[in-house]
């Protein structure tokens, strides 16, 4: 599922513009890619994949403007702050056939000033929790992984 | 109902905001034809809902959509095929078959849950084939609730889901009336 906003393709919901602008306004690492800013603008509320409930593949939430996916607009404005510094705008969880527990990843933009720009990624394991580290360039380049692999971690 | 009419009609359904919509095998621009085993199968096994083409077609193209308001004011869930966001119609967290033949398709809530002013609309079709065709309404406010639903009845509503849709899509209160 996907949600819809101001500058979606087919059905722009121009109501929600204010709320996305001002979201890219006041996060700056945001404005540094335009890929993101694209999707936000397009789709607004997210986008939900949910399979691995029924064992079918990964679930997959980009956050957005909605209540089910995580709320990027969050009023205290630290629940998506991870370590104090990572913020967190994706989450996948799959389940690799050799082990039985699900492993979880999280994707986030790093909010200190000076670091390597990109995506940032934690692996969520019963066992073991790495810290966030530098995993690729741009949103649209982590999308189009995801898409293309969702099951590779 | 052509595809202009239903892009029309989801795009009124997305400026009620924060709303999502899934993608069904027959969706206009993303079709995904993996859900069309899924969706034959519930109408295999409910052949009475098949009777109305503008439920069909909805969850053929869009498999399930929702709406739901950061202020709790208002939520709109139209039930179908993506689990996890959405009541998943094969496998639904509660029984979507309600006392006395009734399959539920949706669900309203208008006002902060669980406070006394709140209202839930439920919608649903006969499954028993005994009743005018045609979408049910059932009403529940938390002031008149006793404790069990069931006891609420359904009432004919309005003759197709079409016709609820676009009711739907004027705006919260619109399904009250």
């Amino acid at each position: 599922m996907t949600g819809f906003g101001p500058k979606h393709p087919h059905m722009p919901n121009p109501a929600l513009q204010e709320e996305v602008s001002e979201f890219i306004e006041s996060h700056p690492f945001v404005s540094r890619d335009q890929g993101y800013i694209d999707f936000l603008e397009m789709y607004a509320g997210g986008a939900t994949v949910n399979w691995l409930s029924l064992d079918l593949g990964p679930t997959i939430i980009i956050f957005g403007f909605t209540v089910t996916t995580e709320w990027l607009n969050d009023p205290a404005g630290d629940a998506l702050l991870a370590q104090g510094r990572y913020f967190r705008f994706a989450e996948v969880r799959i389940q690799p056939e050799h082990i039985p527990t699900s492993i979880g990843l999280s994707y986030a933009w790093d909010t200190m000033e000076g670091q390597p720009r990109g995506i940032y990624r934690q692996l969520n394991h019963l066992e073991y929790k790495p810290p966030y580290a530098w995993y690729c360039e741009t949103f649209l380049e982590w999308l189009d992984r995801l898409v293309t692999d969702p099951m590779h971690y | 109902m052509a595809r202009t009419e239903w892009q029309d009609l989801m795009s009124r359904f997305a400026s009620l905001g924060y709303a999502m919509v899934g993608y069904g095998p027959r969706h206009p621009e993303l079709p995904f034809p993996e859900l069309q085993a899924e969706i034959d199968d519930f109408f295999a096994e409910n052949p009475l809902l098949k009777r109305d083409q503008g439920y069909v077609d909805f969850l053929e193209m869009y498999s399930s959509a929702y709406v739901e308001w950061p202020s709790k004011d208002f939520f709109a869930l139209i039930y179908g095929f993506n689990p996890g966001a959405n009541i998943y119609i094969p496998r639904p967290d509660e029984s979507l078959i309600e006392g006395h033949g009734f399959f539920r398709f949706a669900e309203l809530g208008l006002g902060p849950v669980e406070e006394d002013d709140s209202v839930g609309i439920d919608f649903a079709w006969d499954i028993t084939g005994e009743r005018r065709d045609g979408v049910y309404r059932q009403i529940t406010t938390m002031a008149d609730y006793d404790g069990d639903w069931r006891n609420i009845p359904y009432i004919w509503y309005c003759e197709t889901f079409i016709e609820w849709f676009e009711r739907l899509v004027i705006g919260p209160a619109e399904l009250l009336k």
